[in-house]
């Protein structure tokens, strides 16, 4: 069996982080589609409809809140996840319905409150297998965004460029007080 | 010239697992003229395998067959993994070895002295550090000082204490047809370079040349098999066209890493041995140790970029000893361990959400980590076990390793070691300081110890099992206790000279 063969577990599940069970990534086709920034307004998504999106997007974002990154960097998240539920009923149902309840928590529109009461509503929802999925996906998908990377300083890939040795690795000049 | 041998050939050694231990005794054996055959599970990777993307990598390499019990990092790959290792190779010291009688009797844990001295093992641990260009060992010049380190070593001036760069088996200088560092920044991912020593471009090449070594990638060993008299024939695998073979033998080595050579080893029981192979004392899979690990994050308002370089550029050797005085036995070593954005981001509060993390992971370029490398107390019932109820693509029950709590003794020197790391981090003015809980093990130790007494372990001070002589235990499995070491280098050492000592068997006509 070869490796590429095999599912792909995440590392958080391997990371030891609590409650996670197994699931596959990047099981969809065209992975390398979604890498790079693209200005996009709204995602092409299958399983989830605009509305929905829309939920998914306000709901990355306050995961994991990058003020200075634009939607289209949480549009990504959104399209994955749409992905992942075009390849798993089971997960699909369990999504909409999470997306449904957390309208609930929120007073009927989640995209339309204050981040406070954005908040408040996914604290409700803290814990559900609706949540641990949305978490888990959303910091992978996100941070494992090579158009994400450099923003925060990472430069990715080195070798082809002959690694650091004439590029920084010891560029530090601040400790030498 | 790849050699080739019959499935009937009873007078082949047979090697289970290319990694540190596997990978290096194949090469010593083939050297002194043994004909070996090495079953390894995973893919043979080439150069153009390995890029620098981390998720793209442990997708690849790491070791993915289902398991219950604790999170372990291993490779499942030719070269195991010393595809993934960070390169970082300490030697034990005397009291490390001499565990039971320094510390003396410690509730809840089982110590137990090594049956080798420290005076034996170190010709060997020359040879170890020769063969892989231990930095900073044997002549080997440093690294040049990279930003993660010297920003740890500037807080640790600051306190008190100092770091060194290394010790290291990646190459400072070009040698043994490799390059020197070109601090590509990606070791756990594989090193795209070559510096960095694996058994999958030194040994098996090696062993590769002298013609006597076949090296059969996709081969999951299932089973080892035995005569009526309880001697070990063979080896029952898995092909990599999915046909079940059996490869006979003079004598089996395994070393599948401390979780797989266990299970082999239960997974080999029959009518002769109802409780495991080679397991009269009980102990296969036992006194499972993985060291007393955490991991220390500090932010700076200046920039880092830690991720310029080597992943473990160096050490702190100061609070690796034995000094009751601090509320604990044995000691730790301080290790510089950064990886990329990608491994950070997951990883860096695991399961947190919301504007803490994510500020936190903003700071990415202004950040270092520290890893504590402790020494963990072996417990009986810390173990490897066969976990029935779920069986594994070739039908075999899964390991499950024990999820037993933290010794007391590992809570104590961890709790000092993060105190020692937030005085270094408060001395260099450091801004946040976030402490994780560990990685997934990646320091598998213990499960088929050695012993002086048969009752007390698995094999003997050359790695022999004590119940039968023509197998042999050949990775960390063997280790009588952890020592606040990483395992690698003192995994080749005991290679090398298991290879030694097998070769003077055969010679003396006793296995
Ligand atoms: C991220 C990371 C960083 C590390 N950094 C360091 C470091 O800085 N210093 C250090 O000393 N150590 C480090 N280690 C640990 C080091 O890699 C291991 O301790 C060492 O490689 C173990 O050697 P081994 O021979 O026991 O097993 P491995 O090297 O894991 O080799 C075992 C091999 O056996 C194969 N195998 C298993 N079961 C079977 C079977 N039934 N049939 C056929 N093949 C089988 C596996 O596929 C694997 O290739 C690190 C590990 C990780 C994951
Ligand atoms: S930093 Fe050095 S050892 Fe690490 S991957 Fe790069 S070249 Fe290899």
């Amino acid at each position: 069996m070869s490796g590429n063969q095999l599912t792909r577990r995440t590392f958080i599940k391997t990371a030891g982080a609590t409650g996670v069970s197994v699931y596959v990534l990047w099981s969809g086709p065209g992975t390398g589609s979604w890498f790079g920034p693209r200005m996009v307004l709204a995602a092409n998504l299958g399983v989830l409809n605009a509305t929905e999106g829309k939920e998914t997007l306000a709901m990355a974002r306050q995961l994991f809140p990058h003020d200075k990154l634009g939607d289209e960097f949480y549009w990504v998240v959104v399209e994955s996840i749409d992905r992942d539920m075009a390849g798993s009923p089971e997960l699909a149902s369990r999504l909409r319905d999470g997306l449904a309840q957390l309208n609930k928590a929120a007073g009927g529109d989640f995209t339309a409150v204050t981040a406070e009461v954005q908040l408040e509503a996914m604290k409700k929802l803290e814990g559900t297998p609706f949540f641990s999925d949305m978490l888990n996906k959303t910091q992978f998908y996100f941070y494992n965004n090579k158009a994400v990377w450099s923003k925060f300083g990472y430069e990715g890939s080195s070798w082809e460029k002959g690694g650091y040795i004439n590029r920084g690795f010891n560029d530090v000049e601040w400790t030498q007080g | 010239m790849a050699a080739k041998y019959e499935l009937n050939d009873e007078s082949v050694i047979v090697v289970v697992g290319s990694g540190a231990g596997g990978g290096t005794l194949a090469n010593e054996l083939c050297q002194k003229g043994h004909k070996v055959v090495c079953l390894e599970a995973g893919n043979h990777l080439t150069w153009q395998d390995i890029v620098n993307d981390e998720f793209e990598m442990y997708g690849k390499l790491t070791w993915q067959d289902p398991r219950t019990g604790q999170p372990i990092w291993i490779v499942k790959a030719v070269g195991g993994s010393t595809l993934h290792w960070a390169g970082l190779s300490i030697r034990f010291k005397e009291y490390e070895l001499k565990t039971r009688t320094t510390y003396g009797s410690v509730a809840g844990a089982n110590l137990l002295d090594w049956p080798i001295s420290l005076k034996e093992l170190e010709p060997y641990y020359d040879k170890a550090e020769t063969k892989m260009g231990v930095t900073g060992t044997q002549g080997f010049p440093r690294q040049p000082e990279t930003n993660a380190f010297k920003v740890v070593q500037y807080c640790a001036r600051k306190a008190g204490y100092s770091f060194e760069m290394g010790p290291s088996a990646i190459n400072s200088v070009a040698r043994d047809g490799r390059p020197a560092c070109q601090m590509i920044g990606f070791c756990t991912s594989g090193c795209k370079s070559g510096a960095k020593w694996s058994t999958l471009y030194t040994e098996i090449p090696k062993a590769d040349a002298t013609g006597k070594f076949e090296l059969r990638p996709n081969s999951m060993a299932l089973q080892i098999q035995h005569d009526r008299q309880g001697k070990v024939t063979g080896v029952l695998y898995v092909d990599k066209s999915g046909t079940q073979q059996v490869q006979k033998a003079r004598i089996v080595c395994v070393a599948g890493n401390s979780i797989e050579s266990p299970r082999l080893l239960l997974n080999s029981a029959s009518s002769l041995f109802k409780d495991g192979m080679a397991n009269s004392s009980g102990q296969v899979g036992r006194n499972y140790m993985r060291h007393a690990t955490q991991h220390v994050y500090a932010t700076f308002e200046q920039p880092v970029n830690a991720h310029r370089g080597i992943h473990a550029p160096g050490i702190m050797r100061s609070e690796a000893r034995h000094d009751p005085s601090r509320g604990f036995g044995g000691g730790y070593h301080l290790e510089i361990f950064d990886v990329g954005l990608p491994f950070t981001a997951l990883s860096v509060v695991p399961g947190a959400w919301g504007r803490k993390v994510s500020s936190l992971i903003e700071q990415y370029d202004h950040m270092v980590a520290v890893w504590t490398c402790g020494e963990d107390l072996p417990q009986a019932e810390a173990r490897v076990t066969l976990d029935n109820s779920i069986k594994d693509q070739y039908g075999l029950p899964v390991p499950n390793i024990a999820p037993v709590t933290d010794h007391p003794n590992d809570v104590e020197l961890l709790k000092h070691a993060r105190k020692t790391l937030e005085t270094i981090y408060r001395a260099g003015k450091a801004k946040d300081i976030v402490w994780r809980a560990p990685f997934p093990n990646s320091h598998n130790m213990g499960t088929l110890r050695m012993s002086a007494r048969p009752g007390d372990g698995v094999c003997n001070a050359w790695g022999q099992t004590h119940d039968i002589k023509n197998l042999f235990i050949s990775d960390g499995s063997q280790f009588t206790s952890s020592g606040a070491c990483n395992p690698t280098l003192t995994i080749v050492a005991l290679a090398i000279r298991q290879a030694d000592y097998v070769h003077e068997q055969m010679g003396a006509g006793a296995i």
